[in-house]
């Protein structure tokens, strides 16, 4: 019995798309080398795993009772993996911020300013995050912590707020109401908005589309599935729909993307732009970093 | 990143055994090549895992914390390649019956005839299994189940009543005790017991030396640590001392010359047998034999004493 790493992240992908083809796409693997990585573990467990049809594939049942087991391997490898990673990064001293959108060091210059004259041995990696997906445990694992408004709230998973501001919709130069200086939420409900990637969690996409004033997603969607804030940009540019952003991440959006005007939503519920961990982590800057958050941001709830 | 094959399980062996040298007897490889690829791991990760001393070696810190995920790891692994075996050995019409002390076959021939019969394409292959350690989901987790004495309860494990038995007392032949026709409870109670394994599941080890009647362990167990039933008859052999064993058990020692004689015991509540196996391992052939128990065949009662 042989089974490696490779061929269960290569059986839950195939699983997970129904499709030989779309995995290979999606391991980056030339199609029949797939193929035959799967009949590989099937012989090699004795086992069918999957059963073939002309458009595509789906789980025996013996193959649906192993892919649970196999997820549950790879998923804690993963998490030893980046519980190792963490515990290094603590060992040398360096704390991994993720963020979305601008980098910290940008959006929030006084609190990162303040962090390193207080560690001044630490070293800060920044890592640019796509929008969340799945869990946000599994989201944050990668980093020690993460520089964002609100992802899913999980148990096991911490929030600070560090601004919290006026949402503000970022839209076309040419739009017709590009000249307001504030707008209300409702005059925007019926915009074509930009469309986020079906995986990414519903209450994320649904803050930059204000589904929360809606009650619902927008009668109107581009064909975008934008998964990251650099992808967002790509599209403000060509200008065809409106998203809404905090209103700090828009002002230097605008730097970027000359094109684009952005306006703040007067009754919107307000962004939560917070510090996001673990609270199962082994990195004690990550302490260091909250210290300096709640002196210098105090509570940001009272802004 | 990802791990080199095997040494997550490295690591935690070391870990465990606390001296690399048991640690690679214990995984079969020689000693330097182990060493050597715990070096590859801390390097790979950036990160030292253990403190080498004269005597052994110890977990650092960030050790401790990574051993935690690494054997939740190692286990989801075992765990995963387990079950792709039942599910293997369910297609090929395969069921691996584990068993503690009596082998089901000599036990209770009859009935397991009979199934083979209903069931000619159904391989039974019988596993003997060393006393459970907890938790039962783990123990059971080589075999499509069980036959046995009631393990612990494990919420992911089913039991099925076979029926009960009366313990029996072992003493060795040359033991004060050994002319008895019978024992009674309070009689034997003070007596030494053997010694099970730490490991051993605490409330199996305890119903053995009747702690259930005591309401504690015995003052004199040996230090035997025995963990299976050969064990037990080869530190009775030995010892000055005794146990208690179900009845088939009991029975089948007799027709051995083992040295040891089975003495009745009077007033011990009955041992529960069952059969048991894990929720997730109870394939359509589990169900077939179980269907087999529930038409009324019951595997034979054993002859009350020995």
């Amino acid at each position: 019995m042989t089974a490696r790493r490779n061929q269960l992240h290569y059986l839950v992908t195939v699983a997970e798309e129904g499709q030989i083809t779309s995995a290979a796409r999606k391991l980056h693997l030339a199609q029949p080398a797939l193929s035959q990585a799967i009949a590989q573990l099937e012989s090699e467990l004795g086992l069918e795993l999957l059963e073939r049809h002309p458009r595509g594939v789906t789980l025996t049942p013996a193959g649906a009772a192993f892919l649970v087991k196999a997820r549950a391997a790879l998923d804690a490898e993963t998490d030893a993996a980046q519980t190792a990673q963490s515990l290094a990064r603590a060992a040398r001293g360096t704390l991994a911020v993720g963020f979305v959108g601008p980098p910290p060091a940008l959006c929030m210059p006084d609190l990162f300013g303040a962090f390193s004259n207080r560690y001044p041995e630490a070293q800060i990696t920044y890592k640019d995050l796509s929008f969340p997906q799945g869990s946000t445990a599994a989201w944050v694992a990668d980093v020690d912590v993460a520089v964002c408004h609100e992802p899913r709230a999980e148990e096991g998973i911490c929030m600070h707020a560090v601004r919290v501001e006026r949402r503000a919709v970022v839209l076309s130069r040419q739009h017709p109401l590009a000249d307001q200086r504030e707008l209300d939420a409702t005059q925007l409900l019926g915009e074509t908005f930009v469309s986020y990637h079906p995986h990414v969690q519903v209450g994320w996409a649904g803050f930059h589309c204000l589904n929360d004033h809606r009650g619902g997603p927008p009668a109107h969607l581009t064909d975008d599935h934008a998964l990251t804030s650099l992808q967002m940009l790509g599209i403000m540019t060509a200008a065809r729909a409106v998203t809404v952003i905090p209103e700090a991440d828009a002002k230097l959006a605008l730097q970027v993307v000359p094109d684009v005007i952005s306006v703040p939503i007067r009754d919107a519920a307000p962004a939560r732009v917070s510090l996001v961990w673990r609270a199962e982590n082994h990195n004690p800057l990550v302490e260091g970093l909250l210290e300096v958050a709640h002196e210098h941001c105090g509570g940001a709830d009272g802004v | 990143m990802e791990f080199r094959r095997g040494h997550l399980l490295y690591f935690v062996t070391v870990a465990e055994e606390g001296q690399i040298t048991r640690a690679a007897k214990k995984l079969h490889l020689a000693q330097p090549a182990l060493s050597q690829a715990i070096a590859q791991l801390e390097s790979d990760l950036g990160l030292a895992l253990l403190d080498r001393h004269a005597r052994g070696v110890s977990l650092t810190p960030a050790g401790a914390v990574f051993l935690q995920k690494a054997r939740t790891a190692v286990e989801a692994w075992t765990d995963a390649l387990a079950t792709a075996q039942s599910l293997a050995r369910a297609r090929q019409g395969r069921i691996e019956f584990g068993f503690v002390g009596s082998p089901p076959g000599l036990d209770s021939p009859g009935p397991l005839e009979a199934f083979a019969a209903v069931h000619p394409h159904i391989d039974l292959r019988y596993r003997e299994l060393p006393f459970p350690t907890e938790p039962t989901s783990a123990w059971l987790a080589g075999v499509d189940l069980a036959g046995c004495s009631l393990p612990p309860a494990d919420p992911e494990v089913w039991t099925y009543d076979l029926r009960s038995e009366d313990r029996i007392v072992l003493v060795p032949t040359r033991h004060s005790l050994a002319g008895r026709e019978t024992l009674t409870v309070e009689e034997i109670l003070d007596e030494t017991f053997i010694g099970l394994h730490p490991l051993v599941a605490p409330s199996w080890a305890g119903f053995w030396s009747l702690d259930d009647h005591r309401g504690g362990p015995p003052a004199k167990v040996t230090s035997d640590q025995a963990a299976k039933p050969q064990e037990v008859l080869a530190a009775l052999a030995v010892r000055d001392a005794i146990t208690t064993v179900p009845a088939t058990v009991a029975r089948i020692v007799m027709s051995f010359p083992t040295g040891v004689l089975a003495i009745p015991l009077l007033g011990a509540s009955p041992v529960q047998i069952v059969l048991a196996g894990r929720i997730d391992r109870r394939s359509a052939l589990v169900d077939a034999l179980l269907a087999f128990a529930d038409t009324g065949i019951r595997l034979a009662p054993a002859a009350a004493g020995a």
